[in-house]
């Protein structure tokens, strides 16, 4: 069987198809005008949202720390947490949003992979620079908000690094079987890549 | 002053509605008029029922949301057609791990029909195994191959080279010879 006989079968169902169906205008109205929740752009518009607040975290970080510039033991961690957010806020600069209509299918295919690449790899390092930004800041929060200065008492410096010892553990191991999520999802990701560009060059 | 702005909001939610209730009327009507081509798409992608109606879903609301950007330099059934790929690709890669089900009705009412010719029936048999058994690119090139749409339009669509779009139809071509050899061996 030859293609130009395949076309033939095609034309001749999709004419008697068109006669056959016809659209539930209530539903089409369900879904856009009431707007139902869009699924496959969930995963990027958090990631997006996400870069977002690490510029939001650079500034609270430095309003906090201008409140106790001199007191260094203070101000200087919550700069360099700070910091490490805007560092992180960088590294995503270059996530885009894909765009369904004006991308054509390798293009659009080719940015949720590199989308899903690039937020794999860095996932591990996020997390931790969300722990890092935490325990800079929270020294300053305890201070101004509850009067608690914990570099001016040893007990409250003890219970700090206690504390910040069992989150930090926390944040490692749980969930537990993320990383090797990530890790699949990242390989997963990579592969696909691939076959998009073998399919280009072919 | 209070109450000219007041005066002001009502005017421009009157406004917004109606704008709104255009839009909605426009995309009935270009609904209404590409279902043929929707359906396509949507049935060359997904098999399960309940998985259509996610996938209708999802191209309907990427459809609405890109209503306002629709250059009219193009064709709208090949603005369509780039849009309603772009998602079945995405989804068809996505839901091949995580499958999520709504218990919604579909966008299509279709009435029941079995062909009567067994001859034709083979074909499109033959048709639909072959058509499944192509990867997720080389089935939208095929849907636009069967559509009539030349290699310039094709290769603008999928993003690759108008000679790399020949060749992939030719492969295409080949394999199908080879499909039907084996179909016709089997029968």
């Amino acid at each position: 069987m030859e293609l130009s006989e395949l076309k033939e079968i095609w034309e001749s169902e999709q004419k008697k198809r068109l006669h056959r169906i016809k659209i539930n205008e209530k539903r089409v109205n369900e879904i856009t005008v009431y707007n139902s929740k869009n699924k496959l752009e969930k995963y990027i518009n958090i990631s997006i949202i996400g870069r977002n607040l690490a510029l939001l975290y650079f500034i609270i970080s430095i309003g906090f720390a201008s409140k106790v510039l001199n007191d260094l033991l203070y101000s200087l961690p919550a700069i360099i947490g700070g910091f490490a957010m805007l560092f992180s806020f960088f590294q995503h600069i270059s996530l885009k949003k894909a765009d369904y209509g004006s991308m054509n299918v390798v293009e659009l295919q080719k940015t949720i992979h590199k989308f899903r690449i690039h937020t794999l790899r860095y996932a591990k390092f996020d997390k931790g620079i969300v722990a890092l930004w935490l325990f800079t800041l929270s020294p300053i929060y305890l201070k101004l908000f509850f009067q608690i200065s914990i570099f001016s008492n040893q007990n409250h410096f003890i219970v700090f690094i206690f504390i910040a010892v069992v989150i930090s553990i926390l944040i490692t191991v749980f969930p537990f079987d993320i990383y090797k999520k990530w890790d699949l999802e990242l390989n997963e990701a990579e592969i696909k890549l691939n076959d998009i560009k073998e399919f280009e060059i072919e | 002053m209070i109450f000219l702005k007041f005066l002001r909001i009502i005017v421009y939610k009157q406004e917004s509605n109606l704008s709104k209730a255009s839009k909605t009327e426009r995309f009935q009507k270009i609904i209404e008029e590409n279902r043929g081509l929707l359906y396509k798409v949507i049935n060359m992608y997904c098999k399960d029922t309940n998985d259509k109606k996610d996938l209708e879903q999802e191209i309907l609301i990427q459809l609405w949301k890109s209503l306002e950007k629709y250059n009219k330099n193009y064709k709208i059934s090949t603005w369509i057609y780039k849009i309603a790929m772009n998602v079945s690709i995405s989804f068809f890669r996505k839901n091949r791990n995580t499958p999520t089900h709504l218990s919604t009705d579909s966008i299509f009412i279709e009435k029941e029909y079995v062909e009567q010719n067994e001859g034709i029936r083979d074909k499109k048999r033959l048709l639909n195994i072959f058509i499944n058994q192509l990867n997720e690119f080389d089935k939208a090139i095929i849907l636009l191959y069967l559509e009539n749409y030349n290699y310039k339009e094709i290769s603008h669509i999928i993003g690759i080279s108008e000679s790399n779009v020949g060749s992939k139809i030719n492969r295409i071509k080949n394999k199908l010879k080879k499909t039907y050899k084996n179909g016709t061996k089997r029968a």
